[in-house]
Parts: structure tokens; C-alpha cells; sequence
């Protein structure tokens, strides 16, 4: 694809690598059956943990040999061999397991029901393509990973709903159950889904990704854009919907547990681990038949449908051809003669349509919330990424994959979960397609589709070379055209009317829409602007006349010296009650300042020097988290009782590690890939807390979560210094544990900012940029790509894990939902935008602004309480502004029950943190359609010619 | 006593089916400037891709400065000494040309890694890596360059930039893709110039693809390989090839004769 460089060339010899997977391999089977190898012997881990990473390095030891037997075949050998992997990857993983339980002396029975297995792969590949659909075609069409496909699938689910209560379906959804299933509203709100979130589509295309499109903008820029996007649209869906699950229920009779198909099924039991008196294999035949649920087999339907139309629209119609050649070549599809905007547009109609479309079905099985979005585009991903990006029969394919092995996972883990002790391992598969897709990266970075295409291509050549033409085949029948001309004429007859109103619709909304980003980028630009008049004036008064130039060093300082004191000014200027919350203010912001500038740092980075998209910076800072929680809880409750410096010291190598590693796999990937690689480990590892016993600590072993902790220094500081620090800051009391916090952070923040600017300034620095503006060029000029990436991956990583130390050590306690995309990766990824890339000092200014925002709507849902509160008068003027519009404006679209649904209380209150993501989001779009370098752009590194230099001092 | 700068047996380069490079052979002995050309398509970038480790090749040998190639890494082929630059120049654009330079330069983390890490500026190495890459600039007459980002230079300064940071390793041997491509005429000669010299001065090998027959055939170019659908049509001295009638049919035209 156009726009993407080559794949890197990292070839090693083949007999080192052989030795090298054949010594993991060995090492791990000592370790699992013998009780022996490096990991047991080094005598470092306990018990489960030893588990844990003796599976680990089977894990990586099979898959190295996969790839090196990958590597070796050739021909059709190496086609069948590819389509073959996840059949592979899952025999290896039940291998894996018959030898750890068989070392463990354990045995688990997996009952495989063969009808529940085959259809919920039906309905969870249904699922995957609901979005899946889209994604692959904005890819084929347009050309970028589109992280807001899922929040359009969202949209369709909520105008499902928001049709279940309207005053013309309500009686629908209402009425008892007769017996008789009612179409209507599900076929209607199916209908009205496909144009709500299609027409969105269209909107979001033309507000941002056509104006990104005239600026030439890259299609990583696009990827980032469409992140933006997903955050306003699902704060906006948070913002009218809340964080609760809805569900849409058609009809009640579709609920029914007579509503369903029963299949008859049989089970099939796999015996793993000690067989003493079973086989591996036993079936059992007299099994209850499967029941497969309606609503389930409307959405299988509906997604078929609309994939096979799909189909059809693109290899029959003209529409469908422009299409495929603008995603071919649209440089080359515009000189002949094809409207490449119209295309765009409508492309993105059609794909958010089908998200939408599925969204509505969807709604009818799975409680629906704004934050399931996430929780099914990383899978969707997932399956793209196997059905080789913007393959249409590839999509499938990997959906069908995919949702089997879903469905295959869930018996499996229970299975293996019961017999080791984890009740909640089934938690897990959801984590099952993401394992997956790294391990798929690993074996076939290209997709399993690439080979099929690559053997469909030689197929064909043969065929030319043999002098075959296609029309040999006596079952491809020509198309006759007078149908579909005949249809034209149809849809211009009845639509010719209408369209112009429609039409003169469009324009106003459209216009309407505009405004918003078009001011949020004047208020940026201005302000940037502005700021630098400013200075120069206020220079100018004390005499001294300069133009300030952001882009060198001496502008960069002054920028940032200012920014910082307008920041810390306002921080003083926030309200606040007394004089003990101030300081407890202060410190708290400051601490954050510390987390965030550390995290944004690392982003930068990775992603701002390194050119590596990193999604999932909330990875390694959880992995710093976690493993300083659980390091310093107390033995009793599960902890190892370690001091917090000690355990810093491991978390952060730890992490460091895991970044290093984590170059492996994806240092060849296109960053697309590596983006969607890096926001599935994130996920990942938050799934894990939630399922995972070793990854609790706490008073309650079930219970999910770390607390009770030790922190740094906390009992030094409670014997003196806080008295001391409190009086000399004019507390009544000794100062809180926080200010000693925050002065961590900040040193913290500061050593790390000095070393890390120290670093980038010496030859390596000058180098990692060589990566990011082109790896292939730094290859060729002498330089080994993955080694330099794993570098900056690993300490980028190590200085995100400092930040997960901080952020435990500020939250006391560690719940999965600290690791929510939401409330981190997104935020620091605006810091990014807002500060600069590729400036650190820019990433302390964004970060601070962050920080910022992130208090002024604490205190604003704060004030909702008082009278008195600061800043009570502005939320409640936005609340009635808020209610205002859901009533008399949003009351045009929607029914007062909707309202009711929402707000059970019958105040129509607006959330406030959902507003902060919006505009988050907006920053971020806006950042990157204006072309906005950040606050403080890079300053190219300008190294004098010494001999001149002191010519010019003289 | 190394004799051959670069030496390629029966290379075979395949894309799944489409054969781009058919057995090619040949010899490129220390010191001398030999010109690769042939028509669009015929497997000149694909020789060089292969060569520069960018592709890995089906079957044949490479061997650079008296060592195999087959199957090295290209930055481990740039070690030994061979250094390529990209038919569509790709200078580092969001750096600056001194930088551009910089990158390349031969063990940067010598002789010690953590010091170079921590005090950078302080060095001497990198004060010498400065002045060395300030001399190259100069020898190209483009040193008032140095500070602009890559981004702002026009297609000549690039391509001259592009020499300038394939010296700086140091090369024995140059892979040159139409080092003159869409360079007007008094500049292109300059770069082919200073290509020369470099050449007879420095005794830098090179290999370059050229569509521009007038410094192929008459600047003085030791040798030329003619390619063809993928295999070496012939091979010889510039007077040499200009008698070919079958080089002549295919590729030169009238350029030859005059």
C-alpha cells in the first residue's frame, strides 16, 4: 500500500535460530515437567508466577520454531502452512497445557459442546464484522486504521434505542409477551441505524478527514485524527446515553427462552494433563440441543446480508470499481476522471452504515454501553489484521477464525481454569483474540490473506503462462447492464425531487458543524499567536527588540519558561477552601504533573522521536504499577512485603524488558499495526487484573485489585518532616503524605527530563529520528533498526513504569479500571498533541495543561453541591444550557421517555468528565487539521562547526 | 588482496512468479566506476535491492569486498563497506543537513558507549564526525546548507545532500540510483564531477544507474553492463557498448551514434 515503507529486512542465520528456539524449548520442558531449568533454578519466583513464565517461554520457544519451519517452506507448502496457523497456534496451546498440567500433576477435562462451539463462533464472527466490515473498507478505500468505527457501530446501537422509545414503538417493546414476533421495529430501527450512523460517517469525513486529506496528511495523522474522533463521539454518546447498560429489546417475545432454534448437538470431552482411566478423547452423545437464540441469528443475518451486498456493490457497480480503483491508486483514479472527494464521502457513509446497521442488531443481544466500543473494535482489529488489511473475503475469513476460537476459548478456559484453581479464567477470552493476533504478527506479518492472495497471483500467472483464459469456465455468466441501468433510472426519477431539499438539509447541518473545529482552531492559532506578541511587546518595554522563533532553542526556553509560569499561576489562582485542601491541591496536581510529564515523555519518545504509534502507553505504566503493588503489599495478603525503592528498581526493569521484547514481534510491522499491537497489550493487561488471582493483593484474596501497600518513605516522613514541612508552609497540622509525593514526582520529573534530553542530544537521539522520518534509510546507512527500536522501546518503557509507581503510590490502591484507555492513554496522547512532538519540554506544558482541565472539572462537579462552591454559577448555567437542548432541541428527534430512561430523576444534568473528553478529543483533531506542530514544536538539532564557532566568538 | 569490490553469481530475484532478475553475473574490480543501465523494468533496482540486502534473493551469491553477502542484514552489508542511495532521494526531511550527514558516520558509541550516551558534546569524536561532515558539504560546494532542515532543500541540493551522506561512512564501494536523475544540466555535470574524483581520488568503487547516456557513455564510466529483461545483454567499455547493434536496438537509440 501506497504511503507505508517497505518491511524491514532482519534476517539472521537460520541454524542460530534453530539453536536458539531449541534451547527455549528444552529449557521450558525441564522447567514444566521436571521441576528443573533456568527459571525454576535461579529460585527468583514462587510457585505460580514460575508457571506463568515457564508456559511464557514454551509459548515463545513453539512459536519461534512455527516461524522458522514458516520460513523454511516454500511454494504451496508454505500457502497451506500459513492458512494453517491458528489451527497450529492452538495445538500449541493445548500442548502447553497437557505439559503443565502433567508437571503440575493436575488433569482438566474440556468439554467441547460441538453445536454451542460452532455457532457462537457464528454469532461472535457476526459480531466481529459488524465493525470488522467498515474498518476493512475505509482501509481499502481510504487507506487508514479508523479507531472511531466502533463509536459509529455505537451509534447505530443508541438509535435503536432511542427508536424503542419513541411514542410510535413504545407500545412494542412494552407489551407482553403473545407469542408472536414483531418485526417492525427492528426492521425499522435496522433501517434508520444504517442512515443515522452512515450519514455520521459522512459528516465525520467531511468536517475532518477530507480537510486532513487536502493538507496531504499522512495516513499514521488520519489514524491519530480517527482516535480523536472516537474520543468526542463516545463522550457525546456518554454525555446523552451515560455510562449505563441499555439493552434493545424489539419485542418482548424476541427475549424469550422459546425463541430459539434447538440443535441437536453432542459434546466432545478432551482429557488433559494425568489420564488415569480416560483417553485424551471421549464424546458424549445424549446432550440437550444447543438453543440458538433469534436475536442471535438476526445479527448472524443482517451482517451476512449486508456483506454479501457489499460484495456485490463493489465487483458489479461502477460505484463499487471507482472504489477499488481509488483504493489502488487514487493519484491515478483522479486523472481518470473519478471524483475522489464523492468516493471518499461515500465510502465512509457506506462503512459507518454497516457499523451502524450491526450496532442496531447487536443492541438486541449485548446490554449496550459507550464503553463497549473499545472492548470490540481491538478484536475487529484483530480479525482485519488476519484477514490481511482491506480484503473483503479476507475479512471474513479472519471473522470466522476469530470468532471460533473465541468460542473454543471459553470452554477451554474454564476447563483448565477449574483445574488450577481460577474460577474466573473463562474472564480471559476476551483476551484470547488479542494473544492471538501477537502471536499471528509474529508468525505472518502480513495476514493470513496475503497468502492467499499470493497464491491466487501465481495461480493466475500460470494460467496466463499456459495460455488459459478465465472465460474457459462455463459458470461465469456475463452480467447483463440493462438492469442495473434500468434501476438508475428508478432511484433518479423518485429521488430527483427530494434531493434538493435534502440537499439544502445537509448544507446547513453542514455548515452548522463546521463552526466547531473551525473556532477551536482559531482560539489555538490565536492564542499561539497571541502569546507570542505578547512576549515580544513585554521584551520590547524593557528594551530588548527580538522576533521569538519557537523552532530554536533560545525561543523554545523562553516559550516554555513563560507557559510554565502562566500554568503554575493559574494553579495558584484555583480555588479552594482552606488553606490545608490548597496544599493538598497543589500537591496532588503537582504529583500528577509528574505521572503525566513521565508517561508523556515515554510517548514521546517512542512515538515523537522513534516514530513507533504507541497506543499503549498505559501498558508499561501498568506493568510499573502493578508490580510495585504487588511487590510492596504485605505478605498477608499475598504480597512479598518488599521495600517500595527495591521494587521500584524491579518494576522498572521489569517493564524495561517487556518493552525491549516487545520490538520483536512488531519492529517489522507497519505502525498501524504496532498501534493496534499496542493498545490490545494495554487492554490486555487490564482484562488480566480483572482475571488473573497473582495480579490481586489485597484484604480479600478474591477480591480483584492491590491495596494496602507500602509507600515511600512514609514512615520517615510521618516521624518529622511532615511537622516540620506543615509549619513551615503555615499548616496547623503536620503536611499530608501527598507533599512529599509531589516532590518526588517533581525530582523525579526533572532528573528524568535532564537525562533523557541529554541522551537524545548524543548520537544515538539523531539517530532514533533517522528511524522515524525513514527506517529504511537508516538501515541502509549502517544502522540495525530493531535493535536501535528495542532500545527506545525499553527506555521509554522504563520510564513509564517510574510513572506507574508514582500513580500507584498517589491512588493507594490498583483497580483494573486505572488502566482505562479513557482516563490515560487518550489524555496523554492529547499532552502529546497539545505539547509538541519530539520536545520534551513541550510534554511537561502539555501535560501541566492536562493536569489542569483535568481539576478545573473536578471543581466544576464539585460546585454542584454548593452555593457557595467557586465556579458554581458557570455549571449551572451549562446545565441549563444542557437541558435546554436535550428538551426543546433534541426533543424534535427524540421522545420525553428517552429522556426519563437516561435521567431517572428528572434532572437533566450535564457530565462534566465526559465534556473534558470531548474537548480532549476536539483538541486533538483540531491540533492535527490545523497542522499545529504543538506549543513547542521540535528544534532541529543544529550542531556548529567548531573551528567556525570560536571564529565567531573572536 | 581483495580484487573485486562486488561480485554477483547467478543472482535470481523472483516476486511469486514474475522472475525481475534471471541469473546475473558479474565482476566489479576495486577502484573502478562502472555504469548500469537498460530499459524501465528490466532488473537494475531489483539487482540493486538485492545487492544492498533490501530484498533477499531466491538463489545466487553476492559477494562484497571479499565477503558473502547472501542473506546479510543490509546494515551489516553497510559495515563491510558498501553504502546505496534510493532512486527517489529519501533525505531524513524533518532533520537538518548536518544531521542528515551525521547519522551515517562509523561507530558513533566508540570508544565509549556510556560516555558518548551521557556527555555528547564534550567529545572529540563528535567534534571530528562535525568537522569531517562539514568537509564533505564543502567538497560538494553546498556548506551553506548546513543548518536548513532537509525538507526546505531543492532536488539538486537533495541529491547532492544525498551523495554527501553516503560518504560520510567512509564507503569502498558506491551503489548509485541515477545519482542525476531530474537535475538540470550545469548541476547534474557537477554531481557527476565530483563523482568522478571521488573515484580517483579516493579509489571509491562505484555502480551507478544512470538513464542520462551522455555522462554513460562519454565522462568516463571504466565499464558498462547493459541489462535486459532481467539478465546482462552485454557487457564492456563505453566504446564498446556504443558498437552493440542489439544494446543499440534496445535501449540506446540514436544517443549512440552521434
Amino acid at each position: 500500500m501506497e504511503g507505508f515503507p517497505k518491511p524491514l529486512n532482519l534476517r539472521n542465520s537460520n541454524l542460530h535460530r534453530l539453536l536458539i528456539c531449541l534451547l527455549v524449548i528444552g529449557d521450558a520442558y525441564l522447567g514444566l515437567i521436571y521441576d528443573g531449568g533456568v527459571i525454576r533454578w535461579s529460585g527468583l519466583f514462587r510457585n505460580d508466577i514460575a508457571a506463568l513464565l515457564l508456559v511464557g517461554e514454551m509459548f515463545i520457544g513453539g512459536m519461534l520454531f512455527l516461524r522458522l519451519i514458516l520460513a523454511q517452506a516454500q511454494g504451496n507448502v508454505r500457502t497451506v502452512a500459513l492458512i494453517l496457523i491458528p489451527v497450529l497456534v492452538i495445538l500449541l496451546g493445548l500442548g502447553i497445557t497437557e505439559l503443565l498440567l502433567r508437571g503440575l500433576g493436575r488433569s482438566a477435562t474440556i468439554n467441547f459442546n460441538l453445536s454451542a462451539v460452532g455457532l457462537s463462533g457464528l454469532y461472535w464472527a457476526a459480531v466481529y464484522l459488524t465493525i470488522g466490515i467498515g474498518l476493512t473498507l475505509t482501509y481499502k478505500v481510504q487507506g487508514f486504521a479508523n479507531f472511531a468505527q466502533a463509536e459509529m457501530m455505537l451509534i447505530g446501537s443508541y438509535v435503536a434505542l432511542i427508536m424503542m422509545w419513541s411514542d410510535t414503538f413504545s407500545f412494542l417493546s412494552e407489551a407482553p409477551p403473545d407469542g408472536v414476533l414483531n418485526w417492525e421495529l427492528l426492521l425499522w430501527s435496522s433501517v434508520c441505524a444504517f442512515l443515522v450512523a452512515g450519514l455520521a460517517g459522512w459528516l465525520i469525513d467531511r468536517l475532518v478527514y477530507k480537510k486532513l486529506r487536502a493538507r496531504n496528511a499522512t495516513f499514521q495523522v488520519m489514524m491519530i485524527a480517527s482516535l480523536g474522533v472516537s474520543m468526542i463521539v463516545r463522550a457525546i454518546l456518554f454525555i446523552r446515553f451515560s455510562a449505563n447498560n441499555f439493552r434493545f429489546v424489539p419485542d418482548k417475545d424476541w427475549r424469550l427462552t422459546t425463541s430459539v432454534i434447538e440443535t441437536p448437538t453432542q459434546t466432545i470431552q478432551v482429557h488433559l494433563g494425568e489420564r488415569i482411566e480416560s483417553g485424551l478423547v471421549s464424546t458424549i452423545h445424549n446432550v440437550a440441543p444447543f438453543g440458538f437464540s433469534y436475536s442471535k441469528i438476526a445479527l448472524v443475518i443482517g451482517v451476512m446480508m449486508s456483506l454479501v451486498f457489499l460484495l456485490v456493490f463493489l465487483n458489479k457497480t461502477k460505484f463499487g470499481r471507482q472504489m477499488r480503483a481509488v483504493g489502488d491508486n487514487p493519484g491515478l483514479a483522479a486523472s481518470s476522471g473519478i471524483n475522489l472527494e464523492k468516493i471518499y464521502g461515500n465510502t465512509s457513509f457506506l462503512s459507518a452504515g454497516t457499523a451502524g446497521l450491526g450496532g442496531a442488531l447487536l443492541a438486541a443481544i449485548l446490554p449496550i454501553n459507550p464503553m463497549l466500543g473499545l472492548a470490540l473494535l481491538l478484536p475487529a482489529f484483530a480479525v482485519i489484521v488476519l484477514g490481511s488489511i482491506g480484503s473483503i473475503s479476507g475479512v471474513i475469513f479472519g471473522a470466522l477464525i476469530v470468532g471460533l476460537l473465541r468460542s473454543i476459548s471459553e470452554p477451554l478456559l474454564i476447563g483448565i481454569g477449574n483445574s488450577l484453581d481460577r474460577p474466573t479464567a473463562s474472564g480471559f477470552s476476551e483476551v484470547v483474540p488479542f494473544v492471538f493476533l501477537v502471536g499471528l504478527l509474529l508468525l505472518a506479518p502480513r495476514g493470513i490473506g496475503a497468502a492467499l492472495q499470493d497464491w491466487n497471483i501465481k495461480r493466475i500467472r500460470n494460467r496466463v503462462a499456459t495460455g488459459k483464459s478465465k472465460y474457459n469456465y462455463p459458470w461465469i455468466i456475463p452480467i447483463p447492464s440493462a438492469d442495473l441501468a434500468s434501476l438508475k433510472f428508478i432511484r433518479a426519477e423518485y429521488l430527483l425531487k427530494g434531493k434538493e431539499f435534502i440537499g439544502y438539509c445537509f448544507q446547513i447541518t453542514f455548515k452548522a458543524l463546521s463552526v466547531i473545529p473551525f473556532v477551536t482552531g482559531l482560539i489555538m492559532q490565536s492564542s499561539f499567536k497571541g502569546l507570542r506578541t505578547c512576549i515580544q511587546t513585554a521584551a520590547g518595554f524593557i528594551g530588548i527588540r527580538f522576533t521569538l522563533d519557537s523552532e530554536t532553542n533560545k525561543g523554545s526556553w523562553i516559550l516554555f519558561i513563560v507557559l510554565m509560569g502562566i500554568l503554575i499561576c493559574i494553579v495558584w489562582l484555583l480555588p479552594s477552601v482552606t488553606a490545608l485542601t490548597k496544599t493538598m491541591q497543589i500537591a496532588r496536581i503537582a504529583t500528577l504533573l509528574g505521572i503525566f510529564g513521565l508517561a508523556s515523555f515515554a510517548l514521546n519518545l517512542h512515538t515523537g522521536i522513534t516514530g513507533m504509534t504507541n497506543f499503549g502507553v498505559i501498558f508499561f505504566v501498568g506493568i510499573g504499577a502493578v508490580t510495585v503493588g504487588i511487590l510492596c503489599a504485605p505478605v498477608a495478603t499475598n504480597g512479598y512485603g518488599w521495600s517500595p525503592v527495591a521494587a521500584t528498581f524491579v518494576a522498572v526493569f521489569v517493564s524495561a524488558i517487556a518493552g525491549w521484547l516487545l520490538a520483536y514481534p512488531t519492529a517489522r510491522l507497519r505502525m498501524d499495526y504496532f498501534a493496534i499491537v499496542t493498545i490490545s497489550l494495554g487492554e490486555m493487561l487490564r482484562i488480566s487484573l480483572q482475571a488473573e488471582p497473582l495480579l490481586r493483593a489485597g484484604t480479600v484474596t478474591s477480591a480483584i485489585g492491590i491495596s494496602q501497600y507500602q509507600m515511600p518513605l512514609e514512615e520517615w516522613w510521618n516521624t518529622g518532616p511532615s511537622q516540620y514541612i506543615g509549619n513551615m508552609i503555615g499548616l496547623s497540622v503536620p503536611a499530608p503524605y501527598v507533599v512529599l509525593l509531589a516532590g518526588i514526582a517533581l525530582c523525579l520529573l526533572v532528573v528524568v527530563w535532564l537525562l533523557l534530553d541529554t541522551v537524545l542530544a548524543s548520537p544515538w537521539g539523531r539517530i532514533l529520528r533517522s528511524i522515524r522520518e525513514d527506517e529504511v534509510v537508516s538501515q541502509h546507512h549502517g544502522h540495525n533498526v530493531l535493535i536501535q527500536k528495542a532500545a527506545s522501546l525499553a527506555m521509554g518503557a522504563a520510564i513509564a513504569a517510574l510513572a506507574g509507581a508514582l500513580w500507584a503510590w498517589l491512588n493507594t490502591n490498583i483497580w483494573p479500571d486505572f488502566m482505562n484507555p479513557v482516563r490515560t492513554t487518550f489524555l496523554i496522547w492529547a499532552a502529546y498533541i497539545v505539547g509538541g512532538r519530539g520536545n520534551n519540554k513541550g510534554m511537561i506544558v502539555g501535560a501541566f495543561v492536562i493536569v489542569i482541565v483535568e481539576f478545573l472539572f473536578n471543581i466544576m462537579v464539585a460546585s454542584r453541591g454548593a452555593a457557595s462552591m467557586p465556579l458554581h454559577n458557570i455549571t449551572n448555567y451549562a446545565d441549563a444550557i444542557f437541558s435546554w437542548f436535550m428538551v426543546n432541541v433534541g426533543g424534535l428527534v427524540w421522545s420525553s421517555k428517552s429522556l426519563a430512561e437516561i435521567f431517572p430523576r428528572g434532572e437533566i444534568l450535564l457530565s462534566l468528565p465526559h465534556v473534558k473528553l470531548s474537548l480532549v478529543g476536539l483538541v486533538i483533531v483540531v491540533a492535527l487539521i490545523a497542522a499545529s506542530k504543538g506549543l513547542l514544536p521540535e528544534v532541529p538539532k543544529r550542531p556548529k562547526h567548531r573551528e567556525r564557532l570560536e571564529e565567531g566568538d573572536v | 588482496m581483495i580484487t573485486n569490490a562486488l561480485k554477483v553469481t547467478n543472482l535470481v530475484k523472483d516476486f511469486g512468479g514474475l522472475t525481475a532478475v534471471n541469473n546475473v553475473s558479474f565482476e566489479i574490480p576495486v577502484g573502478s566506476m562502472v555504469g548500469l543501465i537498460g530499459p524501465n523494468g528490466c532488473g537494475k533496482s531489483t539487482t540493486f535491492n538485492c545487492i544492498s540486502g533490501m530484498l533477499e534473493v531466491t538463489s545466487g551469491e553476492i559477494e562484497v569486498l571479499g565477503r558473502m553477502t547472501t542473506g546479510k542484514r543490509p546494515d551489516e552489508i553497510q559495515k563491510l563497506g558498501l553504502t546505496r542511495t534510493f532512486q527517489h532521494t529519501r533525505l531524513w526531511r524533518d532533520m537538518t543537513v548536518i544531521e542528515n550527514l551525521l547519522v551515517p558516520a562509523r561507530s558513533q558509541f566508540q570508544p565509549n558507549m556510556l560516555l558518548s550516551l551521557l556527555k555528547p558534546n564534550s567529545r572529540p569524536a563528535e567534534s571530528r564526525r562535525i568537522a569531517s561532515a562539514f568537509q564533505i558539504l564543502e567538497s560538494l560546494e553546498v556548506s551553506h546548507i548546513a543548518h536548513n532542515l532537509a525538507s526546505e532543500l531543492s532536488g539538486g541540493q537533495s541529491k547532492l545532500v544525498d551523495i554527501g551522506r553516503a560518504l560520510m561512512s567512509d564507503p569502498e564501494f558506491l551503489l548509485l540510483d541515477e545519482p542525476v536523475a531530474g537535475v538540470a544540466g550545469p548541476l547534474a555535470e557537477k554531481i557527476f564531477n565530483n563523482l568522478k574524483s571521488l573515484s580517483r581520488d579516493k579509489g571509491i568503487g562505484m555502480l551507478i544507474i544512470e538513464h542520462n547516456m551522455e555522462f554513460i557513455l562519454r565522462r568516463g564510466v571504466d565499464h558498462i553492463i547493459v541489462m535486459d529483461s532481467g539478465t546482462v545483454l552485454a557487457e564492456g567499455t563505453p566504446d564498446e557498448i556504443r558498437q552493440r547493434n542489439d544494446v543499440v536496438e534496445a535501449y540506446l537509440g540514436t544517443v549512440a551514434r552521434n
